[in-house]
This record gives C-alpha cells, sequence and structure tokens, in this order.
C-alpha cells in the first residue's frame, strides 16, 4: 500500500471517528467504500486476459489472445475495439449467463456475485439497494446487460 | 452583487464577447486559409523505392499506370512480372498532375520508420527516434486538427497502415500542445480484417434505443463511484454519433470478409497482394467518410532486401493499386474532382546492390545511410486541373518534408501552424 493510501484510511478513520456532523458530511462525499483500492490501470493484454477469466472462469486461450491483440493494435480508438472484444466475449455462445429467473429469484445475489467477479469487491449496501431497485424497475435487465455494464465501467479497467 | 451572481455575470459577458460570427455561407468561422481542394489523400507509395526503377524506367516502364512510356520490361525479369488487369485510368495518372523528379529524403537515417516519420511530421529525424513511442514532433494529422477553423473530428482523418507495428504509432505525437486529442484514426486495416477477427470480434450485442439509455446510465452510476484524477489512453477519440458510423462500416466490412465477398475483389489474377488489399480499404473508407487527410502507406517493394525482381512485381503491382485509388476518387461522390492525390516514396534503395541473387540473376538491394540513391526519390501530385498544373514535370530540388507543408496548403491551414522545416510544392499548383 502506498504511503499517499495509508494516509487517506488513516485520515478517514480519524474523520469518522470524530463524529460531527460536518466531517461526516465530508466523508459522504467521498466515492463510497471504493474499495479495492484499485490505483494500477490494467494494460492491454491484462484487461483481455482478465476479461475472459472473469466470463469464463479459465485461463484465455493463446489463440483467442492473439486474435484479440490484433486487433487492438490494429485500431487507433482503443475504447471502440475494448467496447468490441467485451461485446464478442459476452455474446459468445459457449458462455453460462443467470438466467432471467435465477436473477429474479435472488437479486441481490446476483448483484454480490457480480461484483466479486468482475470488481473483486463486495457491493456496498447503497450499491446492493440500487441495483436491486434497478432490476425491480426494469424486468428487460439481462445477466448480458449488467456484465456489459460492469466491464465496460472505469472501475473495471482498474486493478 | 453576490460572488455567485458575479461569477454568473461574468460568464455570460465573456461568452458574448466570444460568441462565434455566423458567416453568409452559414459556416460558424472563416477558415483560417484558403483551400485549394477540400480533400487530400497521401499515399506512401513505401518501402524504399529507387528512381532508377520507377521513374527513370531502367527495367522498362514497370508502372504504366502511373508513368507516361511504354518501355517494354527488361526481358531477364519479365517472367517475374504479375500481368495487372488493364488501368481504370483512360491515360497515365501522371497527367493528371505534377511529377516531381528530384526530391530528397535529405537528412536523417534512411530507415522506413524514419522515413514515415518524417514524411508525416514534415520534420528531420535523427537514430535518436524512438520505435516505441509516438514521434516527437506533430504529425500532419495533429496540424490539420488542431489548426483548422473549424477544426474537425477525427472521422476526418485517418491513417491507414499496411501493418500494427510500429506505424500506427504515427497516428499522433507526444508534443505537449497536441497529442492524442488531435489524432487521427488510425487502422491496419490487412490485420485487424483478417478471417479470425472479423469471425470473432463483432460489435453485435443489439440494444434498443431505450435499453442503450438505460445501459449508459447504469455505466454512468458506477463510474460516479470511481472517479480518478488521471484519463484514460484510449488512443484517438471519437464522438458518439461519428463511432456509431466508423462501427457499422467496420461491421460492414467484417461481414464481406466472412461471406467470402472481399476475396480478391479487384480480379488481380492470381492474387491481391498486400499492398493492393491495404488501397482497396482505404477506397472502401473513402466511399463511407469521405475523409479530408487520409495518408494510406504501401510496403511491399521491401521485398528487394532479398529478392530484386519481386521488388518490381510490387512496383508494378503498386502502380495499378495507385491508378485504382485515383480512378475510385473520381468515382466517389464529395472527393471527384476536389481532392489531391500526393504519392511519394518515403526512402529510396541503394545504388550498390547487397550479394543476394535471385532466381532471375539480379542482386538485391538495401537502403543505407551512406549510400546517395538511398535518398532520392519521386513525388506525384495529381488533382483538378484548376488546382493542379496538369501533365507536367517539376525537376526543382524538393525534399520529402515539402509534403506536409504542402498538404497544409492545399487544406488551408498552413497559416496557423507553426514554421516547418519544408516547403510548399507550388510547383504543383496551377
Amino acid at each position: 500500500m502506498s504511503i499517499a493510501k495509508a494516509l487517506q484510511i488513516l485520515g478517514l478513520t480519524l474523520l469518522i471517528s470524530s463524529c460531527q456532523r460536518t466531517t461526516i458530511y465530508d466523508v459522504g462525499t467521498q466515492t463510497p467504500n471504493i474499495p479495492g483500492q484499485k490505483n494500477e490501470l490494467k494494460d492491454d493484454l491484462q484487461f483481455m486476459t482478465i476479461a475472459y477469466r472473469d466470463l469464463y472462469e479459465e485461463e484465455i486461450p493463446v489463440s483467442v489472445l492473439e486474435t484479440m491483440r490484433k486487433a487492438y493494435i490494429s485500431f487507433g480508438d482503443k475504447a471502440l475495439v475494448v467496447d468490441e472484444i467485451v461485446q464478442s466475449l459476452l455474446l459468445n455462445p459457449d458462455l453460462e449467463l443467470p438466467t432471467q429467473q435465477e436473477i429474479a429469484d435472488d437479486p441481490g445475489a446476483f448483484i454480490s456475485q457480480t461484483y466479486k467477479r468482475f470488481f473483486l469487491r463486495d457491493a456496498s449496501d447503497f450499491e446492493l439497494a440500487f441495483w436491486e431497485s434497478q432490476l425491480a424497475e426494469d424486468e428487460s435487465l439481462t445477466a448480458q446487460d449488467i456484465y456489459y455494464v460492469f466491464m465496460t465501467s472505469s472501475e473495471y479497467k482498474y486493478y | 452583487m453576490d460572488r455567485r451572481s458575479f461569477l454568473k455575470k461574468s460568464a455570460l459577458g465573456a461568452a458574448g464577447m466570444t460568441l462565434p460570427t455566423i458567416l453568409p455561407s452559414g459556416r460558424l468561422f472563416a477558415a483560417t486559409g484558403a483551400r485549394r481542394a477540400n480533400h487530400v489523400v497521401f499515399c506512401l507509395f513505401a518501402g524504399g523505392v529507387r528512381n532508377m526503377e520507377s521513374i527513370l524506367q531502367n527495367e522498362g516502364n514497370l508502372m504504366p499506370a502511373m508513368l507516361k512510356g511504354n518501355s517494354s520490361i527488361s526481358s531477364d525479369i519479365a517472367g517475374g512480372i504479375t500481368q495487372m488487369p488493364g488501368s481504370p485510368l483512360p491515360k497515365a495518372l501522371q497527367e493528371y498532375g505534377t511529377l516531381f523528379t528530384n526530391i530528397k529524403f535529405s537528412d536523417g537515417p534512411t530507415g522506413h520508420f524514419n522515413g514515415h516519420a518524417s514524411a508525416i511530421t514534415g520534420q528531420h529525424t535523427t537514430e535518436n527516434l524512438s520505435l516505441r513511442t509516438n514521434p516527437p514532433f506533430p504529425t500532419v494529422f495533429e496540424l490539420y486538427r488542431k489548426h483548422n477553423s473549424p477544426s474537425h473530428a477525427a472521422k476526418n482523418a485517418w491513417w491507414l497502415s499496411h501493418s500494427n507495428s510500429l506505424y500506427p504509432l504515427l497516428n499522433h505525437s507526444s508534443h505537449p500542445n497536441y497529442g492524442a486529442q488531435y489524432a487521427a484514426n488510425q487502422i491496419a486495416p490487412n490485420p485487424f480484417f483478417q478471417w479470425d477477427v472479423s469471425v470473432n470480434l463483432r460489435h453485435e450485442l443489439q440494444f434498443t434505443d431505450q435499453k442503450s439509455a438505460t445501459i449508459d446510465e447504469l455505466r454512468s452510476y458506477l463510474d460516479s463511484n470511481f472517479r480518478k484524477t488521471y484519463s484514460l489512453n484510449n488512443g484517438v477519440v471519437n464522438n458518439d454519433e461519428d463511432r456509431e458510423q466508423i462501427v457499422a462500416w467496420l461491421k460492414g466490412i467484417q461481414d464481406r470478409v466472412v461471406t467470402g465477398a472481399l476475396s480478391n475483389p479487384w480480379g488481380v489474377q492470381p492474387y491481391m497482394n498486400g499492398d493492393q488489399y491495404n488501397l482497396f480499404f482505404a477506397e472502401e473508407l473513402m466511399k463511407e467518410f469521405q475523409p479530408e487527410l487520409l495518408v494510406v502507406n504501401l510496403f511491399g517493394v521491401d521485398v528487394a532486401h532479398d529478392e530484386y525482381t519481386e521488388y518490381c512485381d510490387a512496383l508494378h503491382r503498386a502502380d495499378y493499386g495507385v491508378a485504382h485509388l485515383w480512378d475510385t476518387i473520381q468515382n466517389t461522390p464529395g472527393m471527384k474532382d476536389d481532392t489531391v492525390l500526393i504519392v511519394m516514396p518515403e526512402i529510396g534503395r541503394n545504388e550498390t546492390p547487397n550479394t543476394i541473387v535471385d532466381q532471375y540473376g539480379r542482386p538485391a538491394l538495401d537502403h543505407t545511410n551512406g549510400d546517395p540513391m538511398a535518398r532520392d526519390v519521386f513525388c506525384m501530385v495529381v488533382g483538378p486541373p484548376d488546382v493542379i498544373s496538369q501533365d507536367s514535370i517539376s525537376s526543382d530540388l524538393g525534399a520529402t518534408v515539402d509534403v506536409v507543408p504542402t498538404i497544409a496548403n492545399i487544406l488551408g491551414f498552413d497559416t496557423d501552424m507553426p514554421s516547418l522545416p519544408g516547403n510548399v510544392l507550388n510547383a504543383a499548383f496551377s
């Protein structure tokens, strides 16, 4: 852990323990619990390797990685090509995704597992509540949709 | 007046002072300089081409689609030269413009990357040029995007590189005043549209507009919980609308790859080489985007290090490809009669051959710093008669670094950009 990060955490702890309203408000403006202490940007190969492993729970085959890498280094708009890679991974018929019924049966479990799967952390209570309400409001949201959102988020680009 | 009110009024005042003038033409801003044409295609006829085999026609006219002359190809290598389809042009390409016969790669190592970097930045390079990072000087793409008024989106500037090694770096520089925000869109279509990529990597998640909006909102929620103070290096950035158009274009090409529709689209027997495919993809790109600035490179002739006759064959294939490119420009609405095409090798090749002899008994050619012939190239500038002097030859001394200022002059952004070591090739203009 970097010194700066340690000081940040120490600062937060002191702020919380001081129990003054203004201080609590300040804590609330910090990005919630984010957690994971993710400060390092995944490089191109890491992103592709990790994305594959997160979805398929196995190491990426060399041939698949080579195809992805070829596309990545051949196109200048990296965000566009990363999006293409993520979409392709999610569309692979070999990928087993939770069904709508499984999500509906236990949305909290689905969200918790999704946070662990892609962000390697627990969802906060606020986050759980947010996502559960979203799933309740929009029953058309699929696991593929939610995974796509997570895999194209900023947090997923870091480790 | 409280502080908030003051700030608000100040902002309004400032906005009022900087409101742009709407010109009678409907354009928001006046262009920085008068344009000669609205499109430039720069074909780096690269890989190292000697004047001897090209414009001097020492082996006969290996480039009959581009150059005037009907001298036969040397009989000892003629068997190694592939018959191309007839030129799509009614006359040689040089008759549509001006051929500069005395252009020098005047400074820097005579390597391909140095040659490319010099041609694309308009700056001389040294042996210190890194092969791992973007060049230190702004590229023509950045100059175009930064100094045009109004500025143009990345969709208007494209760099089509023959390979995905090294050359993609040339879509923008590491210069602190320029960089990725002014970059060109870059694609190496030959590897990108290979079958494995086209089959397996595709934008095919289908979202309704409503679902797409929901997904954007959900991602915004996640991102709002994870703020970083530094930005991702995503390379060139396209706005959402342009990105959608680019994705649709990519998908369209991929579909044609998968169905086999792009197997030898020009009908060159027995096959199209990589240069010809790169030019084919440049044509497809032009039809879709009508870019104002497109740079495309060739590389097949570099086989000359080992096979002289194959080098001549690659030159012959490139010749057909460039003529095909010009024909497509003249059949592309929006670019027809409003495009200047510049064709120039990045470096030449040695006068003294190496020791590798091909099956036709011809020795191979390298390109080394000490051989003056490796610095001699030609440059052809063709375009509409009211812009470009037709069927003209100039033996004026010029340099490969002259191309960037010439492009800037044609597209009218030369008055605003920093000065460059090269000169505008004025002899090309009517």
